[in-house]
């Protein structure tokens, strides 16, 4: 005996509610751009531009060149030249530098001779995950120049040494650049959307037994279906508009591009948010007090999410026993999902496994949700 | 029984929550087109009833049917034919009247065609029609209260369920209302509710006496009452307070009642107990008495020696002050363009119960936050307890009691919590503090139930507790925000006597309040409306001299039946409902005859005299003076 009318009825109520309720509607749009934002800008973790001091005691040609190599790249610029190995240690110490590199007096000899020669090379080792990511570029360099010059030896010289030198050059599908904003992306859009769906549908139950509706309404004809529905579909619409922000942020302000079909990112993300707002509403019906309800709704939307969807630490790196907690939180298989379908555009049938955990969660959600709603006092 | 042919039909309603029992085999039966009332003291089980016809709550055993459906099998079928009002407001406050109004009408599937010009109907009905596009939460207590009614009339129910429909509306809206429900009765509704206020008691057309989970007497009003077999004895004399003392030491305390300005003395044998009176002194005026539903109630409050062991300490070592307590002029506060309350002077001494009265919305809550340094004046200037009204605000609140109208009691707090949370507010410490813990015990009748939580303390003990709590600190100046709202008759005369106490010991109590018979304990009284004081004086007086109307009562059998018919008779300006009977307020003392002679035409049997205004008539005819269009009711 479900009646559409009833629904609809719920469905304008609800919609009043948030609407004449401006703060919180503007809190849901707001959140979810402010997440971005921030997440966007502080959660890079590409390195470019460090400041780089030298120490050229050899001051030739050969050395200069070494040097326009580390400044030419993306990844340092060269602050600075230093006459003594004392003074660039003082800059270190005062973080005005994060790399030193130190060239011999004899660089340009040996290497004219062709003899072996090396560069010593500094790194500020307090920052770990900065030092480590410096170090790599370096080494990259370092093998760019000495190529440089084998090049430039062979030319020079006319003489071929043992063939076709093979180089390694690795390439990162999806993500060529390896832009850490283009992984971060499809994690917020998880993020917001459980925070703020959980957020919103947590109050929405608690708040008609805190001020007595509730009791008014259970004794209408309403029926069960028509209530939680009737609460959530306007709730879908306010999450449906946030992955609208989302995805347009993304793209705008930090061009991450959307590689995959967006039907089928909205119909992924349809899904996920049934299947938070069911959570938010579970607990609401359980709780019964607003303040309570809402606080574990972020707490629960937030964390996981940020921590055990895979989205900022990989999920393959954690021990077994939080690896296995990793499947109790939807956010897992959404954001791989979404990273999927963002970055390498693959289809549903690339995915299908993901997608039904997912389905599965929400679909027990829907049912926890209608289960414990009683539409008796107790 | 046959529980087709009545409307309601409960059979053995039992119901129990932890080790309180809310029903205890529980049978009646509410015939269809009557009004049924459930009447008792607070915890009484009304509510409980009252849920349960609605299907919203499980009994433990025994099955309701409502127009012959099961609420337990049938539930559904149960759900369309009733409405229930439940004792919060029940609407959306963001919602508009119209919005409330078509929620409930889709929840129930009314008839779309023609909707919109039922639910205008509805607004008329009810006299609401002029705010159909304000938020519900904006609008005054009694339009909230006719807001909800109208919601659940939407789909047409053929039982209405009402849980004290009328707490804490004025009394004008009160008798609007009222007219609603006659009118719904005529059409042949059947209501179920019930009410604190025993003159409403009084109009239904059968009542069911409730006590301790039991329907303890059913039957019309006056059935209940003349079965009751109390009789009694009214005392009028020339200082009641004084005679009070003296009455219940010669009489015992549980048959001596105050009742208004006179004694109910409940008697076992009249004729000797009236020469007694006579003898006692010759200021008393002895005259026998009819018992009403108040009596009853009083009467089945056993222990009175409880009450009496109360009021003995309410005034344990207050400090008796004399002279004028507090004194203000011109004191007005504005919220942005609106004037909340213009240019009040007032000048009490101490030891005066001032009362004020008003319809909702009126001021009187900002009236009494000014005066207790809460909400500064926009402008004026005066003294409370001898402390500068603008300036000395802090000093102010240190020094009065304050009982606000939403309960200040924090309900997670267990009784004694509370009130040593209250006390170190107030800055009592160690010995002092012990001592008002148990003083405060004491006054709330709590002593045994120290350690509960204060969420499941019921009406009047939680009304005591909140007094006790706010004047810890013994101030001499207490103000009290309708304390008694909702609380049962015996509970609120118990509170009254406590205020009395209080007045006695030269404390003085600033009381605002609903009920009307409760205003004629006060020694003077503001009525207040829209913000001005449209009259200020003793109740006697304001009943002799600001009311230039004559009244004239008619008891009669279905009073609501001839309300229209009375308008029309020569120099009736006004009828309305009172008690079970009907007021008319009239020109000249000439229009009793013509009112006879409307009764006797229609061969009637109708009692029609002239009375004394009541303090209800009294309020009702200055409002309609002061809003002659019944804008702002």
């Amino acid at each position: 005996m479900f009646s559409p009318r009833r629904l609809k009825a719920m469905v304008i109520k609800e919609f009043i509610h948030i609407i004449r309720d401006w703060r919180s509607l503007f809190l849901a749009i707001a959140i979810p751009v402010m997440l971005i934002l921030l997440f966007g800008y502080a959660l890079n973790t590409d390195l470019k531009n460090i400041p780089t001091g030298v120490v050229d005691m050899s001051n030739t040609p050969q050395s200069r060149e070494l040097i326009s190599i580390f400044d030419g790249s993306d990844y340092f610029s060269v602050k600075r030249g230093y006459a003594s190995y004392e003074q660039l240690q003082q800059d270190m110490r005062m973080k005005r530098i994060l790399t030193g590199v130190i060239i011999k007096r004899d660089f340009a000899d040996r290497v004219l001779k062709n003899e072996e020669t090396s560069v010593q090379v500094l790194i500020d080792g307090s920052d770990a995950n900065t030092g480590r990511q410096a170090l790599n570029y370096i080494q990259a360099l370092s093998m760019i120049y000495n190529t440089q010059i084998k090049a430039e030896r062979a030319g020079l010289t006319g003489y071929t040494s043992g063939g076709v030198q093979a180089a390694v050059v690795p390439r990162a599908w999806y993500n060529q650049g390896m832009v850490s904003t283009y992984m971060i992306v499809p994690g917020i859009l998880a993020i917001v959307m459980a925070v703020i769906a959980a957020m919103l549908a947590s109050v929405t139950v608690a708040r008609e037994w805190e001020t007595g509706t509730m009791e008014q309404l259970i004794s209408t004809p309403v029926r069960r279906l028509e209530l939680t529905f009737g609460k959530v579909i306007p709730l879908y619409c306010i999450g449906l508009a946030d992955v609208i922000i989302a995805v347009g942020l993304g793209r705008l302000v930090f061009g991450v591009p959307m590689r995959g079909n967006p039907a089928l990112l909205f119909f992924v993300a349809t899904i996920f948010l049934t299947g938070v707002l069911f959570f938010g509403l579970v607990l609401s019906i359980n709780l019964k007090k607003q303040v309570l309800a809402n606080q574990i709704a972020i707490v629960t939307g937030f964390l996981p999410t940020l921590i055990l969807s895979g989205f900022v630490f990989t999920i393959a790196n954690m021990p077994l026993p939080i690896r296995i907690l990793t499947h109790v939180f939807p956010a897992r298989y959404f954001v791989s999902m979404l990273k999927s379908i963002y970055l390498k555009g693959v289809g549903l049938e690339m995915i299908f496994l993901n997608f039904l955990f997912l389905l599965i969660y929400t679909g027990l959600m829907v049912l926890i949700a209608n289960k414990r709603l009683k539409m008796r006092l107790n | 029984m046959n529980k087709t042919s009545f409307a309601v039909y409960a059979e053995s309603i039992t119901k129990k929550y932890k080790d309180v029992t809310a029903a205890d085999n529980i049978s009646l039966g509410v015939n269809e087109g009557e009004i049924y009332g459930l009447i008792g003291p607070d915890g009484a089980g009304k509510t409980t009833m009252l849920r349960i016809i609605a299907g919203i709550l499980k009994p433990d055993s025994g099955s309701v049917y409502v127009c012959g459906h099961s609420c337990d099998t049938e539930h559904d079928a149960v759900k369309d034919s009733i409405a229930y009002m439940s004792q919060k407001f029940g609407l959306y406050p963001d919602l508009t009247v119209w919005e409330n109004i078509k929620f409930y009408a889709d929840l129930y599937g009314v008839e779309k065609h023609g909707l919109k010009e039922h639910i205008e109907d509805l607004l008329d009905f009810s006299y609401m029609r002029p705010f159909k596009k304000r938020q519900a939460g904006r609008l005054s207590g009694g339009m909230k209260q006719k807001l909800q009614l109208v919601c659940a009339l939407v789909h047409k129910p053929e039982v209405l369920l009402l849980d004290e429909p009328t707490n804490g509306v004025d009394p004008v809206s009160r008798r609007d209302f009222w007219k609603i429900l006659y009118k719904l009765v005529a059409d042949g509704m059947t209501i179920v509710m019930s009410t604190a206020y025993l003159d409403e008691a009084e109009r239904c057309s059968r009542i069911g006496l409730m006590n301790a989970g039991r329907v303890i007497a059913e039957g019309s009003p006056d059935e209940v009452v003349k079965n009751s077999g109390l009789n009694m004895l009214s005392v009028r004399c020339g200082n009641c307070r004084k005679a009070s003392a003296t009455l219940k030491k010669e009489f015992g305390a549980d048959r001596v009642h105050a009742f208004g300005d006179k004694f109910r003395i409940f008697s076992a044998d009249i004729s000797a107990d009236r020469k007694k009176l006579t003898e006692m002194s010759a200021d008393f005026i002895v005259t026998d008495e009819i018992p009403v539903l108040e009596d009853i109630f009083m009467s089945m409050q056993k222990d009175m020696s409880a009450d009496d062991r109360i009021l003995s300490r309410v005034t344990d070592d207050i400090a008796r002050r004399s002279g004028e307590s507090l004194k203000v002029t011109g004191l007005t506060k504005k919220f942005g363009d609106f004037t909340a309350v213009n240019s009040i002077n007032l000048t009490v001494p101490y030891g005066e119960i001032f009362g004020f009265l008003g319809p909702n919305g009126a001021g009187k809550s900002t009236t009494i936050k000014m005066l207790c340094g809460l909400l500064p004046p926009t402008s004026g200037s005066g003294r409370v307890g001898g402390m500068d009204v603008m300036k000395d605000a802090e000093k102010i609140k240190a020094s009065i009691g304050y009982m606000s109208q939403k309960f200040s009691l924090y309900e997670d707090l267990k009784v004694y919590e509370n009130i040593d949370f209250y006390g170190g507010i107030y800055g009592l410490k160690n010995a002092e503090l012990e001592r008002r813990r148990d003083w405060a015990l004491e006054l709330s009748g709590l002593r045994d139930r120290k350690n509960e939580m204060t969420s499941v303390l019921v009406g009047g003990w939680r009304q005591r507790l909140a007094l006790a709590c706010s004047i810890l600190h013994k101030p001499s100046i207490v103000f009290l925000d309708e304390p008694t709202s909702g609380a049962d008759p015996a509970s609120r005369r118990l509170f009254w006597a406590i205020i009395n106490e209080l007045a006695l010991h030269g404390v003085t109590v600033f009381v605002s309040t609903h009920y009307m018979e409760e205003a004629e304990y006060c020694d003077r009284l503001a009525l207040i409306f829209r913000g001005e004081m449209i009259a200020m004086g003793r109740p006697d007086v304001l009943k002799s001299e600001m009311m230039r109307d004559n009244i004239i009562e008619v008891k009669v059998n279905r009073p609501q039946d001839y309300i229209e018919d009375l308008t029309a008779v020569r120099g009736v300006m006004d009828v309305s409902l009172f008690g079970a009977g009907l007021h008319l307020r009239t020109e000249d003392i000439s229009a009793e005859e013509g009112i006879a002679g409307f009764f006797r035409e229609r061969k009637i049997s109708a009692d029609v005299r002239k009375v004394l205004p009541s303090m209800e008539d009294v309020f009702v005819s200055m409002i309609e003076k002061a809003d002659p269009e019944g804008k702002n009711v």
